[in-house]
């Protein structure tokens, strides 16, 4: 790294929190007044969310914060301009990623490193101090957006600055000592990889890392004994918080230095926990693939570094993803680090990961506060994450490599640079492309709903023209569900067509739909079972869901209307609301 | 000469290659005809490719060039919209197209923004005589790239339809009759809702039905009409506004030619914030008005740069480049008559006053305008069309209708320039700075508008009618503009400065990517209100318009407003403040705005109640109507109230200001039926009064009180009656005023 030390003063680190503070105060204050008290929470929580994700913001961008200052503005002019629902979330969440990425993006390629900017993305060592300033609040921006479900209902104080400070803090100050040795970009794409998993920092990520840069600083020539017992301590201190993920992450760490005797200890740690756990080798071979499918430039590692990434390859298959499949996050990170320092493969390496974790973050936030965003943003392209994807990803990017090496021969290093990651980022949006569905045709207008109650149960609407139907998307919810048995049948969607047997599917309480308030408190304790809501949003002092479900067709048929009713025999004050019906090819 | 001659070879292959993908696009796009991003999607290749030619050929006449990593970080974020824009069907989530429409527009305005701080190598030390072709072609692009959204989501209002009825007529029949085109309803060409001949449109001896507005326009419209529609007219209107930007900077050049960046941040200000950026996409005669004007000044000031004086200046270019914009504007509109004058007379004096010139254009001028007035006469059977001798006679104003629609032009929250863009607010610092160092731009200006506006401001409709903000005056908003560099000489090292423009600025960005998100919020009612602060005071419940300035609804922020920016905005300018100070206030400034924006429903809320317009959105009904209806002509000369009839009942937040207060309601009784009408009065449950009118549509003032009144309880209305079948009796409740005690 070629950093310089930022010039800094009091006056500047007030100036640099002022304006998401002042867009606190907006929110805060616009939300204290609004009429609706759903959207009064709504806005409560946005404004919260927000502020958490500007503050590190502000310290994270280039002097003099020009991005944070337009994104405060911009985030409450959001609140107060959108109406309140799931859409003004998910502009807000976009809105909060967008900000983070231009201030980490100016900061580490703008051209001035005394106005706080060009740390450099360039791999080489650099101080661990001045990637500190930039590492620990992108991470705490980071965990804010991974885990911002926290800020709505917080826990206890003590485990909210746990899992929103102390966690990040020191998952930035394990990446800053690892960007000392192996660069920022190497060191951004492990802890963006360990982030994904998580998602955010929790203990078993955090540790991973942790391990990692313990192994890194047992490498550092200049450390003294002291530095060096230190590092031992936090190299095998994760064994103690959890054995098996624990040796993992040593084993890890050991990998940095050590490769050799990293992989030694691989392979037995690959045979005790398939011999412990009598893990069967297809299990394990399919939880390996995750790490192609994360990493997909450790396929082609350099010379030095193979063992280390077959290391991780092993330790990758065979650690317990329990409690999460954060313990997956030392191997992972491993093997980013174990990349070419070539900028023609951690470029294509580093735009797949930042998308990985844009994506997760918009996936993991509100409105769609997905239970595992990680794998959901992999199935946005289309493909189920696992051995295929991985292939193609695998293929995308080493032809992307191929194309930079080429590329170098010509172009000066910022152009190749710019140009590789732009073609890496046309090759991403194609992907999202094709994994986009078929066009479908909505019939009822966005966040509109049609309740089918005792008083109304049907509701029918006709198909204009003669297209084949292969799927119909349903998303509902129920209200007064709750007591329902899962698999109960709550409503028929019928295909009907003149002159054909009409075809029918039964949507299910617990299965393709479920109660709108089984995230509430009191429902909750009851053990209510629901699906994974699609969307959800504030409804006061906990989040409504609504749910998806799609009925795919044996083979495309072709209606002239679509009826669905409430199905007999349901409790009388048992409604469905049905907020969209989609008809898809 | 090759390499140029290559370069243009490149950039119509580029353009080419562009233009094929938008084609294939159209064609291939996965998305229904009648969706609202499709012209946007199919029209981004032509932008890139046009946005990349413009950095290109910036670059190689000497501007700076682009960051890569910033513009893979825009093609990033457009890629990133894409795909949700082609999502967004499946998300099912309600108002996710504004936002998007709000994501592409600052992609947009982040490119430009860089671009236009490429360009300023190109300006070099002094101002050019002509400058670069990038400075016209750039906000045309970024006219272009708006313009399918915004056409989509607003239909043509106003002038608009009938000035794109009179281009089609033009365009396929050849004459201005436009009997056929009403009866063939060829508005569907252009818009959905069925437009019908305007009150006061002349009628030929044949029933021939022609429309009231000047030919002029869509005689310039009429060619891109019959190749392209719609969107060929508009594109049309995008070019003429690009030119008007153009001629701007190259007017800055004879006032403040060592000035360039300054000169190119007034340009970058007039071309890319509102009002200029929304008339773009519109067909209002104001914008070619504009143009001729600057052209006309542009030459009239050539003439200074010219060795020769006392009348030998007056050569073939002063005859086209004046005589033609002279002659040109009158039959635009007549009342640019008023432009042309004082045009002329500036001409003349900077020529060294030639007789000759003077008495042949002073006479082409009366000829022309003498003409139209005859001409109106014998179709209209009144020279000044639809409007009256009495309406444009100055004398019949007094000086409160000259200061509400002066006052109104630039501080009005719905037609206002400062409401559409409040950076515009350095315009009063800036005419300090003007006046202090006798600017001859000052005069200009006077000599220029005084006429115009003297007729214009007074009249009940200053505001323009179903127009965007600005309207009647934007044909000096050049001259504003140009205005402007002087002071922003001034803003790098004065902290106030900077902390003006970098709140100001900040909130025009949060409102202009609004008003291009949301189009048809600019065009408000003349009724008082805005859309924008109608959808706050309904989110809050709380009257929030009320600190905001009105013209058409005078109340007290209408004056204080113009009061306090004068002295605030213009202090807060010359906050002196070291150099080190002034590369941060942009910050202050963003977070002075933010502040004061959580002021406000705090405000809302503490400021005591005393004035209740009861047909506002933050008063509760359980029915009625708004009356007059929103699209009455004139509606400024009307009361605006809500009918309340028999059985309704409205409910209106009180924040009181005291412990009593009396109450006194305007209200109009409307009898329909020969039965009794009383309206409650209350304090939520509890009874003040009861109003029982004896005389139908006579305006009455209900006094009540002094009565107590409790923290916290709403003002309650209750029509009781009897309902006899048939239209219910009721009552227009115009506002209730409060006397705290």
């Amino acid at each position: 790294m070629n950093e310089k030390t930022v010039p800094s003063s009091p006056r500047r680190e007030i100036l640099r929190i002022l304006a998401p503070l002042a867009a606190l105060a907006a929110m805060a204050s616009f939300a204290a007044r609004e009429a609706d008290p759903a959207g009064a929470a709504e806005s409560a929580y946005l404004a919260v969310l927000a502020t958490a994700v500007l503050l590190p913001a502000g310290f994270l961008a280039p002097w003099p914060t020009y991005e944070v200052g337009i994104g405060s503005a911009l985030a409450a002019a959001v609140v107060w301009a959108l109406p309140p629902g799931p859409g003004r979330g998910a502009a807000m969440m976009v809105l909060l990623v967008v900000v983070l990425a231009v201030a980490a993006g100016r900061a580490l390629f703008s051209p001035s490193p005394s106005e706080g900017g060009g740390r450099g993305w360039e791999h080489g060592e650099g101080s661990g101090g001045g990637s500190m300033r930039f590492l620990i609040p992108l991470a705490l921006a980071s965990q804010v957006l991974l885990r911002g479900d926290l800020l709505f209902a917080p826990p206890p104080v003590p485990r909210l600055i746990v899992a929103l400070i102390a966690l990040p803090v020191v998952g930035g100050i394990a990446l800053s000592l690892l960007a000392r040795r192996h660069g920022m970009a190497l060191a951004l794409i492990a802890g963006g990889t360990a982030v994904a998993l998580a998602p955010g920092f929790n203990v078993a990520s955090t540790l991973g890392l942790i391990a990692l840069a313990a192994g890194s600083v047992l490498t550092w020539e200049d450390a003294g004994p002291v530095v060096k017992t230190a590092a031992w301590i936090a190299l095998l201190a994760p064994i103690a918080w959890a054995p098996v993920p624990g040796a993992v992450a040593a084993v890890c760490g050991l990998a940095l230095g050590r490769p050799r005797l990293a992989l030694g200890l691989a392979v037995l740690v690959v045979a005790g926990v398939v011999g412990y756990f009598h893990a069967s080798i297809p299990g394990t071979a399919r939880q390996a693939v995750w790490l192609f499918l994360l990493v997909p430039a450790a396929v082609l590692p350099g010379r030095e570094r193979i063992a280390a990434v077959i290391a991780a390859v092993l330790l990758a298959g065979s650690v317990p993803p329990i409690p999460g499949a954060g313990t997956l996050a030392a191997p992972m990170a491993l093997a980013a680090l174990s990349l070419r320092r070539d900028a023609a493969f951690f470029i294509p390496q580093g735009v797949w990961t930042g998308a990985l974790v844009g994506g997760t973050a918009l996936l993991a936030g509100y409105p769609w506060l997905r239970g595992e965003p990680m794998p959901t943003y992999l199935s946005l392209f289309g493909l189920a994450p696992g051995a295929v994807l991985a292939v193609v990803v695998v293929c995308v990017v080493l032809a992307l490599a191929g194309l930079g090496v080429w590329m170098g021969r010509g172009w000066g290093e910022p152009l190749r640079s710019a140009r590789l990651a732009g073609l890496a980022a046309a090759c991403l949006v194609l992907g999202l492309l094709a994994g986009l569905p078929d066009v479908g045709t909505a019939l009822l207008a966005p966040e509109v709903p049609v309740v089918l109650d005792a008083g109304h149960p049907v509701w029918e609407a006709s198909i204009s023209g003669r297209r084949s139907i292969g799927s119909v998307v349903v998303e509902s919810s129920l209200s007064n569900g709750a007591g329902l048995a899962p698999g109960t049948p709550v409503a028929i969607v019928r295909l009907r067509d003149a002159g054909r047997p009409e075809a029918n599917w039964v949507l299910r309480a617990g299965e393709g739909t479920g109660e709108w308030a089984a995230r509430r408190p009191d429902v909750a304790q009851a053990g209510v079972k629901a699906p994974g809501p699609w969307v959800s949003w504030v409804a006061g002092d906990f989040l409504g869901q609504r749910y998806r479900a799609r009925w795919t067709l044996a083979r495309p048929e072709s209606a002239s209307s679509l009826r669905i009713e409430r199905a007999p025999g349901v409790p009388p004050d048992l409604a469905v609301a049905v907020y969209q019906l989609e008809i898809r090819r | 000469m090759i390499r140029r001659r290559d370069g243009f070879a490149g950039t119509a292959a580029v353009l080419a290659v562009c233009l094929v993908g938008s084609a294939l696009l159209s064609r291939l796009l996965p998305l229904p005809a009648d969706d609202p991003f499709r012209g946007t999607l199919v029209l981004i290749p032509v932008v890139l490719g046009a946005l990349r030619e413009i950095h290109r050929w910036g670059a190689r006449r000497g501007g700076r060039p682009l960051g890569a990593a910033a513009t893979a970080g825009e093609l990033g974020a457009l890629g990133i919209l894409v795909v949700l824009i082609l999502a967004r069907p499946h998300l099912s989530l309600a108002n996710i197209d504004d936002g998007l429409a709000a994501g592409l527009a600052l992609v947009l305005a982040c490119r430009v923004a860089r671009q236009t701080l490429a360009f300023r190598p190109l300006l070099g030390e002094r101002l050019p005589r002509r400058p670069s072709v990038l400075f016209f072609l750039l906000p045309l692009t970024a006219y272009l790239a708006i313009l399918p959204w915004s056409t989509r989501h607003r239909q043509p209002d106003g002038d608009e339809p009938f000035n794109l009825l009179v281009t089609h007529s033009l365009a396929y029949d050849l004459d201005a009759d436009l009997t056929n085109n009403y009866a063939q309803g060829d508005w569907r060409y252009f818009m959905a809702r069925p437009i019908e001949p305007q009150p006061g449109d002349p009628v030929g001896p044949r029933g021939e039905r022609y429309s009231r507005h000047n030919e002029l326009l869509p005689l310039a419209l009429a060619p891109a009409y019959r190749v392209a529609g719609l969107m060929g007219a508009l594109a049309m209107m995008a070019v003429m506004t690009a030119a008007l930007a153009w001629l701007t900077l190259r007017l800055a050049r004879h006032y403040y030619p060592d000035r360039p960046g300054e000169a190119l941040a007034a340009w970058a200000l007039i071309a890319f914030t509102p009002p200029l950026l929304l008339y773009s996409y519109q067909v209002w005669v104001e914008v070619p008005g504009a143009l001729l004007t600057l052209a006309a000044l542009d030459r009239i000031f050539s003439i200074d740069d010219r060795p020769e004086r006392n009348g030998r200046a007056w050569g073939l270019k002063e005859w086209l480049g004046l005589g033609l914009p002279v002659l040109l504007l009158p039959l635009l509109k007549i009342r640019f008559v008023l432009i042309a004058g004082p045009l002329l007379a500036l001409g003349w004096w900077h020529a060294g006053r030639p007789r000759r010139p003077l008495l042949i254009l002073a006479g082409l001028l009366a000829g022309v305008a003498a003409g139209m007035l005859l001409y109106n006469q014998v179709v209209y059977s009144n020279p000044l069309k639809i409007h009256s001798w009495e309406e444009v006679d100055p004398a019949n104003y007094g000086p409160a209708a000259y200061l509400k629609g002066f006052s109104g032009l630039f501080f009005d929250a719905a037609f206002g320039l400062f409401g559409g863009a409040p950076v515009w607010l350095i315009l009063l610092p800036a005419a300090l700075l003007l006046l202090a160092r006798r600017s001859p731009l000052l005069l200009h200006l006077a000599v220029l508008i005084l006429p115009y506006l003297v007729v214009v401001v007074p009249r009940v409709e200053w505001y323009g009618g179903w127009s965007p903000p600005f309207r009647y005056a934007l044909i000096i908003l050049p001259l504003l503009a140009v205005g402007l560099v002087p002071l922003l000489a001034e803003a790098r090292e004065r902290a106030g400065a900077q902390a003006l423009l970098g709140g100001l600025g900040a909130l025009t960005l949060a409102l202009t990517l609004i008003w291009l998100a949301v189009p048809g919020w600019t065009y408000n009612f003349a009724d008082g209100r805005t859309y924008a602060l109608d959808a706050l005071s309904g989110r809050l419940g709380l009257d929030v318009a009320r600190f905001f300035p009105s013209s058409i609804r005078p109340r007290t922020a209408t004056w204080a407003w113009p009061l306090a920016a004068f002295p605030i905005i213009s202090l807060l300018w010359w906050v002196p403040g070291r150099k080190r100070m002034a590369e941060s206030a942009a910050l202050i400034g963003i977070a002075l705005a933010l502040g004061a924006a959580a002021l406000l429903p705090a405000a809302a809320a503490r400021v005591p109640t005393r004035v209740i317009e009861l047909e506002d959105p933050q008063v509760r009904k359980s029915g009625g109507h708004l009356h007059p209806d929103r699209w009455v002509i004139e509606r400024a000369r009307y009361r605006g109230g809500w009918v309340l009839r028999v059985g309704e009942h409205l409910e209106a937040p009180v924040q009181p200001g005291g412990r009593r207060v009396r109450l006194r309601l305007a209200a109009e009784f409307i009898r329909n039926q020969p039965v009794p009408f009383t309206l409650e009065i209350k304090e939520e449950d509890r009874l003040l009064a009861t109003w029982t009118p004896r005389r139908s549509r006579v305006w009455e003032t209900v006094e009540v009180g002094p009565v107590d009144w409790h923290a916290g309880q709403p003002l309650v209305l209750v029509a009781f009656g009897a309902a006899p079948a048939g239209e219910l009796n009721g009552a227009i409740l115009d506002r209730v005023e409060m006397e705290w005690q």
